[in-house]
């Protein structure tokens, strides 16, 4: 199904890319030098960097035995190095708490990654969520990448999981250029519940939106990016889905629109209903639908209409779509579908 | 520096480079400008949004043997890089000391002169970086919504948020200029 936007939209899109440079190929249909030698270079550093940290660590390994077998010789007592303090003993578990949108969450980080027991358990509003355990460990909870989880209700959605330790802060930019207020918290992350050891966060924000997050160290530099978008879309906010009338089925049809065949206004309202509440409306001969004039009490001879299960849904579906409310002018009819076969 | 000049001194004695990369150049860019000027709506911008782009994509691809999957992540990073808030600000700064006063041609060079057309472009320069991104994605690139949340880094959920967000400020604009 094509709305006329979209149609526009991909001939604009056609036109406009034959505007798109060219020059980058150059005389000769040659790529520019410049650019190589970037590529090039990124290359020899990509390896480069992963061969001094492979050195490093084979010297590090290196150094940590040696240091092990001659124990005897306490390097501290020679003067070499500083004591440093030993660390704060951390707790067993974490618990990041705090009043978002009204309402009270808890986030308690437990257990532990060395006998796979490490999990995150949430409760919002008084109601404890059931434990969040992703698994495998160390690609949901202990990757390099952060590792952040979603529980969303009618109030906020509540973000949680854990991120390197030189994460300082996460900044969101929404992508419909509002600043919506967002609550953030973060500390490190109990002793031993990833290995390596972790901060875990807590980021409340509204109960629906998308944009980019990103995450910054103690210089504002981004360590990381990611796009993320949650809640009821308004693609998505009409629930429940409706049906594919078949022929002879009996449904309840909620319907959007009525008038005479031919008439553009019904692709538009078709195309509407698709764009803004993401179903796909039947159009077509009223007559088809028995029953249906004579419970609308219309003459009309076309209709756009979206069919349901029950009664409920279609209630539930004209309520979402605005189309109830006007007493006097029935919306919903039981019918029989036909003109499918 | 991100705005590279292929007419640069280095770039006189043009000798065609040879190689891997320069295949891949050549293989993947063409289709990756029209992408990202259909996103910056600007041709020098474009271009460093690409090149920043495909030497990322060298950089990490490093042996260069998924070549069936470098489109996928070239496009993925020239997304990204579009919507980065830090880098559009970063490149708007640079491209306005560099270009100010200058008249832009681009904006009408090779279209016929339809004002509705030029509207709806001007009007998609307005949208969100990644409400236009989606709109490129979906009706230029032809990608399904799952590759499209691929691209953005976001879920289908919000692809078609996005989608209805920028269609229905498109048709809010159009609407708005009717009345």
């Amino acid at each position: 199904m094509t709305t006329d936007i979209e149609r526009e939209l991909r001939e604009l899109f056609r036109d406009k890319a034959g505007e798109a440079p060219v020059s980058t190929l150059g005389t000769s249909g040659a790529p520019p030098p410049q650019v190589l030698r970037r590529g090039r270079r990124r290359q020899v550093g990509t390896v480069l960097g992963s061969a001094l940290v492979a050195v490093g660590l084979a010297v590090g390994s290196f150094a940590g035995l040696r240091s092990i077998l001659r124990s005897d010789t306490d390097p501290f007592q020679t003067g070499q190095y500083e004591r440093t303090p030993p660390a704060e003993p951390r707790a067993d578990e974490v618990e990041l708490a705090g009043d978002a949108f009204g309402q009270r969450y808890r986030v308690r980080f437990t257990g532990a990654f060395a006998d796979d027991t490490a999990c995150i358990h949430v409760m919002l509003g008084g109601e404890r969520s059931e434990p969040l355990c992703p698994r495998p460990l160390e690609a949901s909870l202990a990757g390099t990448q952060p590792s952040m989880h979603g529980l969303t209700t009618t109030e906020l959605n509540l973000l949680f999981g854990s991120v390197s330790p030189e994460v300082v802060a996460i900044r969101f930019a929404s992508d419909d250029g509002t600043d919506p207020p967002t609550q953030f918290r973060c500390q490190m992350g109990p002793l031993g519940w990833t290995d390596p050891d972790r901060k875990v966060c807590v980021m409340a924000l509204p109960s629906q939106g998308s944009g980019l997050f990103e995450y910054l160290d103690s210089g504002g530099g981004v360590l990381f990016e990611e796009g993320m978008g949650w809640g009821v879309s308004e693609a998505e906010a009409v629930a429940p889905m409706p049906v594919d009338p078949a022929h002879g089925g009996s449904y309840w049809g909620v319907y959007v629109w009525l008038g005479s065949e031919g008439s553009g206004e019904a692709n538009d309202v078709v195309g509407r209903l698709f764009n803004e509440h993401g179903v796909q409306a039947q159009q077509g001969d009223l007559a088809c639908d028995r029953g249906a004039a004579e419970a609308l009490g219309t003459d009309a001879s076309w209709r756009v209409a979206v069919y349901f299960g029950t009664e409920e849904e279609a209630n539930a579906f004209a309520l979402e779509a605005g189309l109830l409310g006007h007493e006097a002018d029935p919306v919903i009819a039981r019918v029989t579908t036909y003109c499918l076969d | 520096m991100t705005r590279i000049l292929v007419e640069s001194q280095e770039g006189t004695a043009v000798t065609e480079p040879k190689g891997e990369l320069a295949d891949l150049y050549v293989r993947h860019v063409p289709a990756a400008n029209r992408l990202a000027f259909l996103l910056t709506q600007n041709r020098a911008q474009a271009e460093d949004l690409v090149h920043d782009a495909f030497v990322r994509c060298v950089g990490r691809f490093g042996h260069l043997r998924a070549h069936e999957a470098f489109d996928a992540y070239l496009r993925r990073t020239i997304v990204n890089l579009h919507t980065s808030r830090l880098r559009r600000v970063r490149v708007e700064r640079e491209w306005f000391s560099k270009e100010s006063g200058r008249v832009e041609r681009a904006a009408t060079l090779g279209l016929p002169d339809v004002a509705g057309r030029e509207d709806m472009w001007r009007r998609l320069a307005t949208l969100p970086p990644r409400q236009r991104a989606v709109l490129v994605l979906r009706y230029y690139d032809d990608l399904s919504e799952r590759e499209t949340a691929d691209a953005l880094r976001c879920s289908v959920a919000a692809v078609k948020s996005l989608t209805a967000r920028a269609t229905a400020a498109l048709r809010e604009g159009i609407r708005g200029e009717d009345g």
